[in-house]
């Protein structure tokens, strides 16, 4: 069947002038994944505005819940964190931390897939096993530096930690970003293939989920440490 | 080699910097901390708000990233209908967010604590709007130039967001609890 004689909606929709018919014309045409996905938020008559409000709200709503339990597990912490100068101060350097990972992992997992660069046989794919690496050796570079800084400026604020204080504060820091990263990696290759296969930008709903589930998972996590260790 | 790979260097790099930024936050935290104990609910919403501005700001940026690099973007032009429509986007979205959070902060401060706490929502909307009206242009410019320096913006504007977003967040939170 040539173009000409498929129906107006579909030409239009192949056009890019309809994209809300675009998964119509994936049906009725042989439009590939990609097209479609271009066509709803990329293409000249797409309505990126509706689109991304639409595709974005219920999951930053999502986000918004989950990460206030978070703050409510904080809450619980408020005396201990009270007490250890050096874990309020490296509270918003370690959430930052682990949302950059989660940030820089799915957005570069989500340019994967939009480029066809990545699919369902993940575990094989080189470029993302080179994210991996990198992305760990950075976590457990920066974590030392940061768990020290934060000991430095705690000090300097007149909180003064001895050895055993210091070497407690390291190990919670590194043991969280470790964690955390396994965590973001298997989070993000899951969540944004089955994004992907549904026929949705990744980049909408990968970074809020990965980094409010990180968030919240790490606040989680470093609340447990810190009661197991101090 | 990776290690070698200028992604690697990235990575590192920006993850210094928004350390150190990070860092700074907390010092400011820590300077804030009796606000932050005593106003009721503020420390449940303290993470929604802090990674709100990861999220809005980061896909946006994500998504100018991915624009420009399918090339349906242009390097050399701001304004155009793409750009318009991600911007007002993610302003409204912004807004909504932080009405929720608000919201869902003063709901559980209700229900574990039986306070009403209202002007949290105010807080949360009044500081929301300050930071990204901060945050999203940093975004948008800094996605372009880094683009322009033959960057990967998806390597360095997530950390780079985050960071000074924690501080730009820190602030605007204590600018709207003066405020309210």
């Amino acid at each position: 069947m040539s173009v000409r004689e498929t129906p107006e909606h579909v030409q239009k929709a192949m056009r890019f002038e309809y994209p809300h018919l675009s998964v119509h014309a994936k049906r009725k045409k042989p439009i590939s994944h990609k097209t479609v996905f271009y066509m709803k938020e990329y293409g000249p008559h797409s309505h990126a505005i509706a689109r991304i409000i639409h595709e974005s709200m219920r999951i930053l709503i999502l986000a918004a819940i989950v990460s206030s339990f978070g703050g409510f597990a904080l809450n619980g912490i408020k005396s201990a964190l009270l007490a250890i100068a050096p874990m309020i101060i490296l509270l918003p350097a370690l959430n930052d931390m682990i949302g950059d990972f989660g940030t820089v992992v799915a957005s570069r997992f989500s340019a994967m897939l939009v480029e066809g660069k990545a699919s369902v046989h993940w575990a094989k794919n080189r470029e993302l096993g080179d994210l991996f690496l990198q992305i760990i050796v950075s976590a457990i570079a920066v974590s030392v530096i940061a768990a020290l800084a934060a000991v430095m400026l705690a000090g300097l604020s007149g909180f003064h930690s001895g050895p055993e204080i210091i070497f407690k504060i390291v190990t919670i820091t590194l043991l969280d970003v470790v964690l955390m990263v396994f965590l973001i990696f298997l989070l993000a290759v899951f969540a944004g293939l089955h994004f992907y296969r549904q026929g949705e930008d990744p980049n909408n709903f990968l970074i809020p989920i990965v980094t409010s589930v990180a968030d919240f998972a790490n606040i989680l996590l470093l609340s447990a440490l810190i009661i197991l260790f101090f | 080699m990776w290690l070698s790979d200028k992604n690697f260097h990235d990575i590192l790099y920006s993850q210094l910097f928004s350390v150190a930024a990070g860092l700074l936050a907390g010092l400011a935290l820590f300077s804030y901390k009796q606000e932050l104990f005593l106003l009721p609910g503020l420390l449940i919403l303290l993470p929604g708000f802090l990674e709100m501005r990861g999220s809005i700001s980061g896909s946006f940026a994500s998504r100018i990233s991915s624009g420009l690099f399918l090339g349906v973007i242009s390097h050399e032009k701001l304004n155009t209908r793409l750009i318009r429509s991600n911007l007002i986007a993610s302003f409204a979205l912004a807004l909504l967010v932080s009405f929720a959070l608000g919201t869902i902060a003063s709901l559980f401060t209700f229900f574990f604590s039986g306070a009403i706490y209202l002007e949290i929502i105010v807080i949360a909307v009044l500081a929301g709007l300050i930071a990204n009206a901060i945050e999203i242009p940093i975004a948008l410019f800094s996605t372009f130039y880094l683009f322009r320096k033959g960057h990967d913006p998806n390597n360095v504007i997530g950390p780079f967001i985050l960071s000074t977003g924690d501080l730009v967040s820190i602030l605007s939170l204590m600018v709207a609890v003066a405020v309210v």
